[in-house]
Order: structure tokens, then C-alpha cells, then sequence
């Protein structure tokens, strides 16, 4: 506990600092006995499956990289593998090995792996006795060789001849850590079980990064799913991001364990992987912040910058499988970049007004913490793989799986949202037509309501019972031909208003049909006190133009009413029918009595308020008639003047459109 | 010689009242008959007539401006006209006589029976009906006018707690012990009063549901007014009085 302790200061110390402290830090290793350094190996030794060539090693630490491989042997200066702590600072330093291999059998050739770590390059020049080179090879995570007898990045196949003896060169610079510097000759069996023992060991780690796998993937397809159902990209993106973290995390798998599952050019893809990765979380955080709703500009500026990043993905890649190393370095900058990148969008994201942005910005920050705790552990030489939890891969992936879990929270709150946003919506909209259906019915029952009124009014009792008494008076004169003539207007008259009451219009000939009956019934109650005249222009087809039924009739009431009865010797109503235009008809009510303001004075001493019932409930209708046909009918009344200027009358004009 | 003054806009109706009038009821002269409101009136003032025969809408002048602008004269009025339901509760809730258009002649001739029983019209009954008719949006008048042998007197509503049938006659009994005899059918009251909270419990008996004090149920339900006084509730009637009760 106190060594991980101490580890753990050192982490926090090169966390907060960038340096690492020096001494206990950056390099332990151990080797026994320094007495073999230089030796040939000796034959005993080289039986065995698994043997670790640190003491037989000679080293020479290349600061200032002077040595271009593979023309070392002049400028080395060599020594022994170091023993205890190594310190250095700066830039890393080439390391040079050197090895002497003799093949002591006299027929069969010498087959070894040779292990040189797991480094991102290295490689191995190989000389005969005579210094002459015979083979130079390279490997590493970089320059991954599908060659023949090299099966994965760590090894190159070592062939003595019989009786021979070969000086190896071992030489990086593409290493992590100096730890991880652990030069080993392996038969293929003895390498097999390495492998195996390997993955025995970890396989707390092996079933977790599967676990992980597994994970991303599942959700990668429901996301898809969901993202098909609710068309929203934003779950394509997330899907998309998914994908490649998963794939990442299968490259991962495969390199850390050594597996061979995927062919080399595909593993090349693991350095470049992460600006896949990088390119879709941006995606997906642009897509989800709804940048391009809130901030078109910065969205596009973002866009523009974040499709560099398949490009670089791309020369990234390539330069791998080229083997352009010098590129490296380029790209570490472009790294660094882009997290600069990241870091602004999370400024951006801070002001963004989605609501869920907070699971967004946890899950984001989880991840970087974790990100730095994992790279934390790999620069301080923390890595102890045996130990789970000083693997910064775990904590990496403890980040990934602490990020999807935010992320995936906000994506559902999110859909719940749109869900609940679009519930309301049918909600308002279900509320919205019932109103207007409400409206409706409203409305036409009050149009309804005014007919029946404007029937009644129309065939008020007073009219209906004083008509009839009229009649009856010609019976009891025994004038049987009268009595028999208005009779049978007044029945004409009353069939006339009860079937035009059902109806929404009638017929100009109809309407004024009924207007003539009425008139005439008034004229039969009051003789020569009621005159008239209906007039219309020959031009106007009566049978064809249609209106609204009931409505000049409490004019021509009134005009009888208040105007002619008013006067001793009564008048004369007129009415005129004018069509001025196609889609106009003017009606004019004239009559020749006492005028408005006199009827008015006749009206306030009246028995009842009733008459002017009719004249209120006409305009009512009018109103709604000219609501629910959105048409403008207009009633205009015109008090006539005299030459004296006294009243004679009043006129009523009706306009109609039709 | 009954002497008697038509006045009603209609030509023709004024034709007609005079023509059955002549033919039925002979012993009414008609002295005036007239068209013009204002010419009406002076008839009136001109002839004294004992009956005068009233249409209530005219142009001009109505009917009760014809009759404020004859108020000192007395004579018997017969309202005529085709009017509505409202206005024939409100003749009869002033006691006032009425016929209706088409004039039906047996009624024309008790109408002129009753003016020969020399019944002349009180200005609180005009004022009584002139109110109601100025006001039809209140759906009952608080007071009604009860035609007795020798005039109409005015009786609050509230204060009648039952009727009792008298023959043709109505015994109306009041919460001050008063009673009066109206010369009117228990029938023709009911017909009036059962619009308010009056409830026809018995043959014999229409009472004011508001000055009930007890109902007791049983064998013969009865029930005991406001002054104790108790009246036998008749088997047909004592659902209805149920389901007003529960009402109330």
C-alpha cells in the first residue's frame, strides 16, 4: 500500500505539474547480476522457452539520438543494463541494445522469437561475425509487418545458422515507459504460453474491455433503432459514436492481448482511431446542443474545424501504414488541438439553452477526468498490468462507461421531452378543435335560435288573431267571395313564412311574394290607410337569385307601423328591387309617414317595448348571417325630407350581396 | 238602452263588434265607433257611455292613454284584442274584462251581462294592469285585484293563505283573518294562482304552499295553515302536493 501510495502522489504531482518526480518515478527495473552484461548467451540458457535477455544486454542510451539506425556499431558506447532507478527528463532518448547469439548446434538452425515489448517501433539489425549486416527489421504498433515469421508487433523471428554467432541490435525510441523495455527470446511454444499466461492474469481486464465492447455495440444498434423511430439524427450520431468507441475498444482488446484477431492493417487503425472518435463525440455534441438552431455561425465555424478531423484521420492512417514516422509528431500537435477544440465547444455548451445539457457536460467531464487519470497512471509508471486498477486502460473505459451512461440518460430525457413537447401539442390541438367545434355549434344554434325568432315575430298572434277577426267580419257581412279571397292569402301568407323559415335562403320571388301577402293583409285590415307599390327591374331574375329568407318583412312592418299608421290618412310603402351589380341586389323600403323621430316619440308611450322587437332581431341576424357567409349585407335607413324640410318619411336600403 | 263606444284602429273590427253586437245584443245601442284614438277620446267625453270597448294597441294614442286622457269619466270597459298570453294574465290579474279576437259571440254576450251588472273600472286596477304591462319581465305581480259584489279590491299575494269554492264564487281567506268573497270560480283562480305557490289540494280548497304548517300523511292526509287551520288533502291530489313539497 505504500508504494501505490507514493505512486499516487506522484501522479497527482505530475497531474498538477507536468513533471514527474524524479527519482521514484520514472524507471524501475532490476536486474540480479550485472556479471553476464556483454557475455555471449550461453548455450544452457537458450534451451529455455522464455528467457530474458536484460542481463546479457549491453545499452546505450542515445540522448541525443546521434545513431541512425542501423549503422550503430562504431558510435556505441555501450554498458551494462542498468540496475536500480533511471533518471531523465526531456525528450526521450534512443535506446540501443546489444545482444551476442551463438548457435552451438552444428546441423539444426536457430529458431527464436525474439520480444522486444511492446513499443509503438522498434527494431532489430542483425550481424554476422565479420560485422557484416545480415538482416534489419522493424516492428511495433506503428510499423506493424505482415512479413512472414513475424506474427505480431512485438516479435521478429530470429534464424542463427549452425555454429554461428550473431551480434543483434535492438533499437527505439517509439517506448512508453523504460520499464517496458524487456528484450526476451521466446521458442514459439514458450511465447504461446507467455501470451496465455497473459491473458490468465488479466483476465479480469480481458472480461471487462469485452463487457465494454459488448456494451457499445448493444447500444450502438438501439440507438440506431431509436434513432429510425424518432428521426431524430442526433441518435444517429450517437449511434455512430458508439460504433467507433466500440471498434476502438476491439482494436484495444486485440492489441493489448495480443490476440491477432484483426489483420494488421485493420489494428493499424488504433492510434488513429481516437480523431474517429473524437470527429463523431463532436458530432453528436453539435447535433445535440442544437447549435445549429442556436448559433448557426459558431456551428459552422465548429463543422468546419471538426471535418478536419477525418482528414487528418486519414494521413494519420496512411502515414502509418507507410511507415512516415515524422508525421507522428505533427499529429501529436493536431491532438492537442482538438482537445483545445473540445474545451471551447464545452464553453459553448455551458451557454447553450438545450435542458439537458448538464447530464451532457457530467458525462463529458467524467470521461476527462477519468481520461487524465488514465493518462495520469501511463506517464507515471504506475502501470502495473497485473494490478486492475492501476490499468489507466480500466479507469479510460470506466470513463467511457460513465460517459454513455450520462449521455444515454440525456438522450432518453431528451426524447421524453419531444414526447411530452408533442403530447401538449395534440393536446392544445385536441383542445383547439373542440373550441372551435364548440364555436360552431354555438353559432349555429344561435342562427337558429333568430329564425324561430324572426318567425314568431313574424307570425305574431296580434297579426295572426287581428287578421283573422277581419275576416270574420266578412263572413258576418256575409261577403262569402272576401272573406273566402283573404282567407286564402292569409293561409298562402302563413304557408309561405313557416316552409321559408326552414330553409337558409329562398328565392327573390318567394321572399317578396310573402312581402306582397303581408302587405296586402295589413291593407285589408286598414283600407286606404295602407297603399303600395313593389317595383322591380325587369332585368333582375327573380326565381334565381337567393337570400336569406324572413328579412325584409320587419322592415316593411315597420314602415307600416311607425310610419304610415302614425298618420290619420296613412301612405303609401314603396319598394324598389335594383340589381347595380352582378353580385349586389339594393333594396329600397320608402314610406311616406310621420318619420323616425316622431315614431320615436310614439314608441316610448307604446303599451309594450314589443315592436321594435322585430328591427332589433333583424339586425342580430344580419350580423350572423353576415359572419357565417362572410358576406356584407347592409342596412342603411334615410330619414326624407320635404322641400320645407320637414320630415316625410323614411327610406330603408337594404343591400344584399348575392 | 245600454249605451256603448267602440274604439279600435282595425276598421273591420270595429265593423264586426258592431255587427254582432247588433245582432245579439240589442239592447246595447252603440253610440260611437271609432278609428282614430284621438277621436275616441272625444267621443268618450262627448257621450258618457256605459260601455266602451277598447283596443289596446293603436297608433297615436293606446288604449290606456285613451283611458288617462278619460279619467275622471266612469263608465264599464271591455278591453278587445288578438293579444297575447302575457296580456290576458294581466287583464286577469287586474280583474279587468277582456275578449278575444276573433270575438266568439256567447262571450260577447256574458261580457255585456256583466257591464249591465253596472261593474265600472277602478284607476287602481288601470294602474295595476298599466304596471304590469310596463314591466313584463317580472313574471307575477305582487297584488291581485279581486272583483267582489260591490267593486274590486286589491289583495297581496303573500297574504292569501287558502281560497275556499263557493259555488261559482271564491271565499278567499287572508292572514289577518279577512275574507272575501270574489265573484270569480275557484277554477278561473286557480288557473292563475297555480303558476305561483298555490296548489289546488281539493276540490274545495286551492292553498298557498307557502303558509302550509304541517302536512300530515295518512288515512285522510290534512293539512294545518299558518292560522291553524286545517284542510283534508283529497287522495288524487296528494302526489302533486308530494312532488311540490319536495320541490319546496
Amino acid at each position: 500500500m505504500n508504494r501505490l501510495l507514493a505512486r499516487f502522489i506522484g501522479l497527482v504531482t505530475l497531474l498538477l505539474t507536468g513533471d514527474p518526480m524524479p527519482s521514484e518515478v520514472w524507471a524501475q527495473v532490476v536486474v540480479p547480476d550485472q556479471s553476464l552484461a556483454g557475455r555471449i548467451v550461453p548455450a544452457n540458457k537458450l534451451s529455455a522457452n522464455n528467457l530474458d535477455l536484460r542481463p546479457f544486454a549491453t545499452i546505450w542510451i542515445d540522448t541525443a539520438s546521434i545513431a541512425r539506425y542501423p549503422t550503430i556499431t562504431q558510435l556505441a558506447q555501450l554498458s551494462p543494463f542498468p540496475t536500480g532507478t533511471l533518471k531523465a527528463y526531456g525528450k526521450k532518448p534512443t535506446i540501443w541494445l546489444r545482444f551476442r547469439i551463438q548457435n552451438p548446434h552444428p546441423t539444426d538452425t536457430l529458431h527464436r522469437l525474439f520480444f522486444g515489448g511492446y513499443h509503438h517501433s522498434w527494431g532489430i539489425s542483425q550481424f554476422d561475425a565479420q560485422n557484416r549486416l545480415v538482416v534489419a527489421q522493424e516492428n511495433g504498433l506503428l510499423f506493424r509487418q505482415s512479413a512472414e515469421g513475424s506474427a505480431d508487433p512485438f516479435t521478429l523471428p530470429l534464424l542463427v545458422p549452425p555454429n554461428q554467432t550473431r551480434t543483434i541490435w535492438f533499437q527505439t525510441t517509439g517506448y512508453s515507459l523504460f520499464s517496458s523495455i524487456t528484450p526476451r527470446l521466446f521458442t514459439r511454444i514458450g511465447y504461446e504460453q507467455f501470451r496465455n499466461s497473459r491473458l490468465m492474469t488479466q483476465r479480469n481486464h480481458f472480461g471487462y474491455c469485452c463487457s465494454i465492447i459488448g456494451i457499445c455495440l448493444f447500444l450502438s444498434i438501439f440507438a440506431g433503432i431509436q434513432g429510425t423511430y424518432s428521426r431524430d439524427v442526433t441518435y444517429g450520431y450517437w449511434s455512430l459514436y458508439l460504433a467507433v468507441t466500440g471498434f476502438f475498444f476491439v482494436l484495444l482488446l486485440d492489441l493489448g492481448f495480443n490476440l491477432q484477431v484483426v489483420g494488421p492493417t485493420v489494428a493499424a487503425l488504433y492510434e488513429p482511431m481516437k480523431y474517429l472518435i473524437e470527429l463523431t463525440y463532436l458530432l453528436f455534441l453539435l447535433s445535440f446542443l442544437k447549435l445549429n438552431q442556436y448559433t448557426p455561425r459558431l456551428n459552422r465555424l465548429i463543422l468546419v474545424m471538426v471535418w478536419c478531423l477525418p482528414i487528418v484521420f486519414g494521413l494519420n492512417f496512411w502515414g502509418i501504414l507507410t511507415h512516415t514516422i515524422p508525421v507522428i509528431n505533427f499529429f501529436s500537435i493536431v491532438f492537442i488541438l482538438s482537445q483545445i477544440l473540445i474545451l471551447f465547444i464545452f464553453v459553448v455548451i455551458s451557454r447553450a439553452k438545450v435542458p439537458n445539457r448538464h447530464l451532457v457536460i457530467t458525462g463529458s467531464l467524467g470521461l476527462i477526468v477519468m481520461a487524465g487519470v488514465a493518462t495520469g497512471l501511463n506517464k507515471a509508471e504506475l502501470t502495473d498490468f497485473d494490478y486492475f486498477w492501476t490499468d489507466p486502460s480500466v479507469w479510460f473505459s470506466l470513463g467511457v462507461v460513465f460517459e454513455l451512461i450520462f449521455f444515454n440518460l440525456a438522450l432518453s430525457q431528451r426524447g421524453r421531452l419531444a414526447e411530452r413537447a408533442k403530447q401538449r401539442l395534440e393536446h392544445e390541438k385536441a383542445l383547439e378543435n373542440q373550441r372551435i367545434h364548440l364555436i360552431t355549434e354555438q353559432f349555429q344554434q344561435r342562427i337558429a335560435e333568430t329564425e324561430m325568432a324572426a318567425l314568431r315575430s313574424q307570425m305574431n298572434p296580434h297579426f295572426i288573431f287581428n287578421c283573422l277577426n277581419s275576416i270574420q267580419f266578412f263572413t258576418a257581412q256575409n261577403d262569402s267571395e272576401k272573406a273566402s279571397d283573404y282567407l286564402t292569402k292569409f293561409s298562402r301568407l302563413i304557408r309561405l313564412v313557416l316552409e321559408n323559415s326552414k330553409s337558409e335562403k329562398v328565392t327573390l320571388a318567394n321572399e317578396l311574394e310573402t312581402l306582397r301577402l303581408y302587405i296586402e293583409m295589413e291593407a285589408m285590415r286598414f283600407g286606404q290607410k295602407v297603399q303600395y307599390s313593389i317595383l322591380v327591374n325587369d332585368q333582375i331574375d327573380t326565381e334565381l337569385i337567393q337570400i336569406p329568407p324572413l328579412l325584409l318583412q320587419p322592415f316593411v312592418e315597420n314602415a307600416i307601423w311607425h310610419g304610415l299608421m302614425h298618420k290619420s290618412e296613412g301612405g303609401t310603402i314603396q319598394i324598389h328591387v335594383e340589381q347595380p351589380q352582378p353580385s349586389l341586389l339594393h333594396i329600397e323600403i320608402s314610406d311616406d309617414g310621420v318619420g323616425r323621430k316622431q315614431a320615436a316619440e310614439y314608441k316610448s308611450k307604446s303599451a309594450t317595448k314589443n315592436k321594435s322587437f322585430g328591427m332589433k332581431l333583424t339586425a342580430d341576424r344580419i350580423e350572423l348571417i353576415n359572419q357565417l357567409y362572410q358576406t356584407q349585407t347592409q342596412v342603411d335607413i334615410l330619414d326624407l325630407m320635404d322641400q320645407q324640410g320637414d320630415p316625410s318619411g323614411t327610406k330603408i336600403i337594404v343591400d344584399i350581396p348575392i | 238602452m245600454t249605451r256603448a263606444i267602440i274604439i279600435d284602429d282595425e276598421p273591420n273590427a270595429v265593423g264586426l263588434l258592431a255587427l254582432r253586437l247588433s245582432q245579439h245584443c240589442p239592447q246595447v245601442e252603440v253610440v260611437a265607433s271609432c278609428t282614430d284614438s284621438h277621436k275616441g277620446v272625444q267621443a268618450i267625453i262627448d257621450y258618457y257611455p256605459d260601455v266602451v270597448f277598447l283596443d289596446i294597441e293603436m297608433p297615436q294614442l293606446n288604449g290606456f292613454q285613451v283611458l288617462e286622457a278619460v279619467a275622471g269619466i266612469s263608465f264599464s270597459l271591455v278591453f278587445v284584442t288578438a293579444y297575447d298570453k302575457f296580456a290576458l294574465k294581466a287583464f286577469r290579474y287586474s280583474a279587468v274584462d277582456y275578449l278575444l279576437k276573433p270575438i266568439d259571440t256567447q262571450e260577447l254576450i256574458q261580457a255585456v251581462q256583466r257591464v249591465e251588472k253596472h261593474k265600472r273600472i277602478g284607476p287602481e286596477q288601470l294602474e295595476h294592469l298599466k304596471q304590469q304591462f310596463s314591466n313584463p319581465n317580472k313574471p307575477f305581480p305582487d297584488r291581485i285585484a279581486l272583483p267582489y259584489q260591490n267593486g274590486v279590491t286589491f289583495v297581496n299575494m303573500k297574504d292569501i293563505l287558502y281560497c275556499e269554492s263557493d259555488d261559482n264564487y271564491t271565499k278567499f281567506h287572508l292572514s289577518d283573518s279577512q275574507h272575501y268573497l270574489a265573484t270569480k270560480s275557484l277554477r278561473e283562480i286557480q288557473d292563475l294562482l297555480e303558476e305561483r305557490d298555490f296548489l289546488r289540494v281539493h276540490r274545495q280548497y286551492l292553498i298557498n304552499l307557502s303558509h302550509i304548517k304541517k302536512f300530515v300523511k295518512g288515512e285522510g292526509s290534512y293539512i294545518v295553515m299558518s292560522n291553524q287551520q286545517t284542510i283534508p288533502v283529497s287522495r288524487a291530489q296528494k302526489d302533486r302536493l308530494m312532488e311540490r313539497f319536495g320541490w319546496l
